[in-house]
């Protein structure tokens, strides 16, 4: 799409009185595109911001139970605005403006737009509350939403955030965390997204000294995903273990583009990325650790592994790694398999038929990330979910 | 019970077998020694079926409730369905699939083809747990995924534990005394001897006269070069274990 046009196009999403800010911000900004390191291998053809015609609409009560986990507080949106009487009260909500968000750091103009969109900027104030589900609805053409959260020191926070959307949406979502001194956060998300709806999120977690960052993320639909995350690790001994999942089909695509900062010594970080792709599917898992001159002592695994069930799918891995320290330890790596016949003859001289061991198999292949799930409901959840998606799949020995 | 004749079998273009004869009758215990890649897990993984080996020719026949079946015509969940149980010499790795489950889908795979109700959670866990004690084995192991990170012996009882829990009509032990400590090759033997029956036969694979101490061999068979070149009783195994093969492998 060209500039101009995008320009045109995004205005409407724009409130008048934000505009002049944004174009300013976002002029020295590339659109995305195939040309930039970060956005080369994500079809940029669907972001297009033309209005669409929208027929689906979610019952929210309903979904709202449906996914609603127990015991922990619930923030809900639909379309980037906040339902309050949807939500629990324990989270306070504090408004925010554009410039409360890192721009500095931000990529592309459509970073940018999202913070100075119609979509509401919020802070969450988690004092009374120490596990929050923030469910997003997402069943109207373009939505966008903002949020920032501060995880004061030695404070354990859970965050469980799904994404629902139906066809023909496509949702922006620019997230700030920033955890302090021995600050804890277990993030797990989950999303249900429809063949055609695409959701981009853009997460930058900073770390202070000794923070742990845990996520877990689930993709299992045959929507297009675009997940960024950035992770600043800003204090010694800080680390970020981050893990996820993805169960592909139809035209799905689920990309992952990760950049993880050690800037400072003595940090870890780990990377475990999986996936089983079917159809015309796409995954792209492209990871950059980025190891600063000053951050000796790093040490940073990464690594990608994805099982092909169809010729057709297609995975694009690119783990890398940047070290400009001496004395880390680093590694990363990309595997591509299919299942093992000895590991299903092992399960068929035990009486087991090939179709049983091969989807035992899978839910094994998934469970090395589920497992990693702490909190009980939620992992229920993943492995439900992966289970009622993946009884959809053929299963056979699938020969590369 | 098993009948093999004039077996010849190959993987890969390679002949590996060359015409193997072998009968078994019920209450019996064979063992197999023979050199290093003399064909012994071949036959052992062929007559459990797996699909990477090609059967140029010969028979296997295989008699279970009364019942000839041409064993090279079923697939390998049939023969184990039918009572064929191979105790592997190395053991497979199933990152992700808990011991647990592995054991109880199996076992009700099992009574599923013979028509006898199926056990639940509860009622397996109880089952299995009797069986654990069979081959000493701790309750830990039910809920870690199989044989991951398991030692060597560890995964060999595991093994064993398998062929408790499945009681077989005919085991192939191939090599499960190896890598087993002498309180743990006791412990196993004597597991072994206890589900051993009448109505059972078990095939040894070793290459140790040690575990035929324990588990006495009615017949000790000399396989080399993918032929079985002699045939004795358990003495045989004792004057190999003294001269090595040399004397007979011309
Ligand atoms: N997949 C394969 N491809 C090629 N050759 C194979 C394959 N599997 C087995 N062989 C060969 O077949 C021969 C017999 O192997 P087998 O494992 O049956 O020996 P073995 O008698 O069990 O030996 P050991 O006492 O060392 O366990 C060996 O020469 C081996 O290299
Ligand atoms: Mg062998």
């Amino acid at each position: 799409m060209k500039t101009e046009e995008f320009l045109e196009q995004i205005k409407s999403y724009i409130p008048a009185d934000q505009l002049g800010s944004f174009l300013s911000q976002s002029e020295a900004l590339p659109m995305p595109n195939r040309k930039l390191e970060s956005w080369k291998y994500f079809p940029t053809k669907f972001l297009n911001f033309e209005k669409q015609e929208q027929s689906t609409t979610l019952d929210l009560a309903k979904e709202l139970n449906r996914l609603k986990a127990p015991g922990m507080d619930v923030l809900v949106t639909r379309n980037g605005q906040v339902q309050t009487d949807l939500s629990t009260d324990k989270v306070k909500l504090k408004e925010l403006s554009a410039s409360d968000f890192q721009l500095e750091s931000m990529e592309t103009k459509l970073d940018v737009l999202s913070v100075y969109s119609e979509g509401q900027k919020l802070e969450l104030v988690m004092q009374d509350s120490k596990a929050l589900q923030i469910i997003h609805f997402i069943d109207s053409d373009k939505s966008f939403f903002n949020f920032k959260l501060n995880v004061d020191e030695a404070v354990e926070l859970e965050i469980y955030e799904n994404f629902v959307a139906v066809d023909k949406v496509q949702a922006h979502f620019v997230s700030e965390i920033e955890l302090k001194k021995e600050a804890k956060l277990k993030y797990y998300s989950q999303s249900e997204l429809s063949s055609s709806a695409q959701v981009y999120t853009h997460s930058s977690i900073g770390l202070s000294e000794a923070a742990l960052y845990k996520s877990v993320v689930s993709d299992t639909d045959p929507g297009k995903f675009r997940r960024k995350t950035k992770v600043n690790l800003n204090g010694e001994r800080a680390h970020a273990d981050m893990k996820a999942f993805y169960l592909l089909n139809e035209a799905a695509i689920v990309n992952h583009k990760i950049d993880v900062n050690h800037n400072v010594p003595n940090a870890t970080s780990e990377q475990l990325y999986k996936g089983i792709l079917d159809g015309e599917s796409k995954a792209i898992f492209d990871g950059m650790v980025y190891v600063a001159k000053q951050a000796m002592g790093t040490d940073s695994q990464q690594l990608n592994k994805s099982m092909l069930f169809a010729d057709s799918a297609e995975v694009i891995t690119r783990p890398q790694l940047e070290i400009y320290a001496d004395d880390v330890a680093c590694a990363h790596g990309a595997t591509l398999g299919g299942f093992n016949r000895d590991e299903v003859f092992y399960f068929q001289s035990r009486a087991i038929p090939e179709e049983v061991a091969l989807r035992m198999l899978a839910v094994g292949y998934a469970e090395e990330i589920f497992q990693e799930v702490e909190n009980k409901e939620i992992h229920k959840d993943f492995l439900d979910q992966f289970l009622d998606r993946f009884s959809q799949y053929k299963v056979d020995i699938h020969e590369l | 019970m098993l009948e093999i004749k004039d077996l010849h079998a190959s993987i890969d273009g390679k002949e590996i077998l060359k015409g193997i004869n072998l009968s078994v009758k019920p209450g019996e215990v064979h063992a197999i020694m023979g050199p290093n890649g003399s064909g012994k897990s071949t036959l052992s993984k062929i007559l459990a079926g797996h699909p990477s080996y090609e059967v140029d020719s010969g028979s296997v026949s295989y008699e279970v409730n009364f019942k000839n079946e041409d064993l090279l015509e079923l697939e390998a969940h049939e023969r184990a369905q039918k009572g064929i149980f191979l105790a592997f010499q190395y053991p497979i790795e199933l990152p992700g699939v808990s011991n647990f489950e592995f054991l109880k889908t199996s076992f009700n795979e099992i009574c599923k083809s013979q028509g006898v109700d199926e056990l639940d959670d509860e009622a397996f866990d109880k089952f299995v747990r009797e069986k654990m004690k069979i081959v000493e084995m701790r309750d830990e192991f039910l809920h870690r995924p199989v044989n991951q990170g398991f030692s060597g012996g560890e995964k060999k009882r595991n093994e064993i534990l398998q062929m408790a829990v499945l009681n077989p009509h005919l085991s192939i032990l191939d090599e499960t005394d190896s890598g087993l400590d002498i309180d743990a090759l006791r412990v196993i033997s004597e597991g072994v001897n206890k589900l051993k029956k009448s109505s059972n036969a078990i095939i040894l694979i070793t290459h140790y006269q040690r575990l035929l101490d324990y588990i006495k061999p009615d017949y000790v068979h000399v396989l080399s070069g993918g032929q079985i070149i002699r045939t004795g009783d358990s003495s045989l195994a004792k004057e190999l274990e003294d001269k090595g093969y040399d004397w007979i492998v011309s």
